[in-house]
């Protein structure tokens, strides 16, 4: 039961931030993406796809950022929280190398997109929002109480 | 066993930027940036034309239609009843049809 609890605390918060962006994939993006494409062939497209229709004429009114740059931050801030959950208790040498695997997985695959190595659009919008969650990030490592150390 | 753990949720959530599922810019290039953007704005009884077509082609097959005229060309520029209560003569598809 403790093992149960502890595994839902650590995927409880990283979750809600994924959840979030899908949503703004889901209601506001192109049905084109390879995830909408899919879910609007499921029994609750037609719902959806109605939804949609109204949804997407709100999307007029919001800004790019919040369109394009805000699912990804939430995507990096979601698996940033979920390493951190998977290592606060370790020594902190650990957590810090861990944790650094997130803005690099982040940068780099935006860094591709720019040399055109793989698919997608390079934005320097992306970037600030990735430096942005760094920072998140960053400061959630130095608040974290450490319990074991070396 | 918080290596594997770690391992497997970076993997995870590579897939999930792979599949545009909450996360990263479409890898699918006819949806990026610019081409989400609708350009030119199609005239509200041709949506109404492309709508009817999708009618039809999700009561053939039970689906609703993600690549068709209507998705690519309309979506979002109108509502659904904006299309519906659209006086434009037609009641069903017509591959002729141009709006004036």
């Amino acid at each position: 039961m403790e093992k149960y609890k502890l595994f839902i605390l650590t995927i409880k918060e990283p979750i809600k931030y994924l959840i979030l962006g899908l949503g703004i994939y889901v209601f506001f993006r192109s049905s084109q993406l390879y995830f909408n494409k899919w879910l609007l062939n499921q029994k609750l497209g037609f719902d959806l796809q109605w939804m949609r229709t109204y949804t997407l004429q709100l999307g007029k009114f919001l800004p790019e950022w919040f369109l394009y740059s805000l699912p990804d931050a939430l995507w990096m801030i979601s698996l940033g929280t979920f390493i951190h959950n998977i290592w606060k208790n370790e020594p902190k040498q650990n957590l810090l190398f861990w944790s650094i695997i997130t803005p690099i997985i982040a940068l780099t695959w935006e860094i591709a997109q720019g040399m055109k190595f793989i698919n997608g659009t390079f934005d320097w919008v992306d970037i600030l929002f990735y430096l942005l969650v760094t920072a998140i990030i960053i400061h959630k490592l130095k608040t974290t109480k450490y319990e074991k150390t070396t | 066993m918080k290596k594997v753990m770690t391992i497997f949720v970076v993997i995870l959530f590579s897939s999930l930027v792979l599949t545009n599922c909450g996360g990263g810019n479409s890898n699918d290039p006819s949806a990026t940036k610019e081409s989400e953007t609708i350009n030119e704005k199609p005239k509200l009884c041709d949506c109404q034309n492309y709508y009817w077509k999708d009618i039809e082609d999700a009561m053939n097959t039970g689906v609703a239609p993600t690549n068709s005229d209507f998705v690519n060309k309309c979506e979002g520029l109108y509502t659904e009843e904006e299309i519906i209560d659209a006086d434009c003569g037609i009641d069903r598809y017509d591959p002729e049809f141009k709006a004036e």
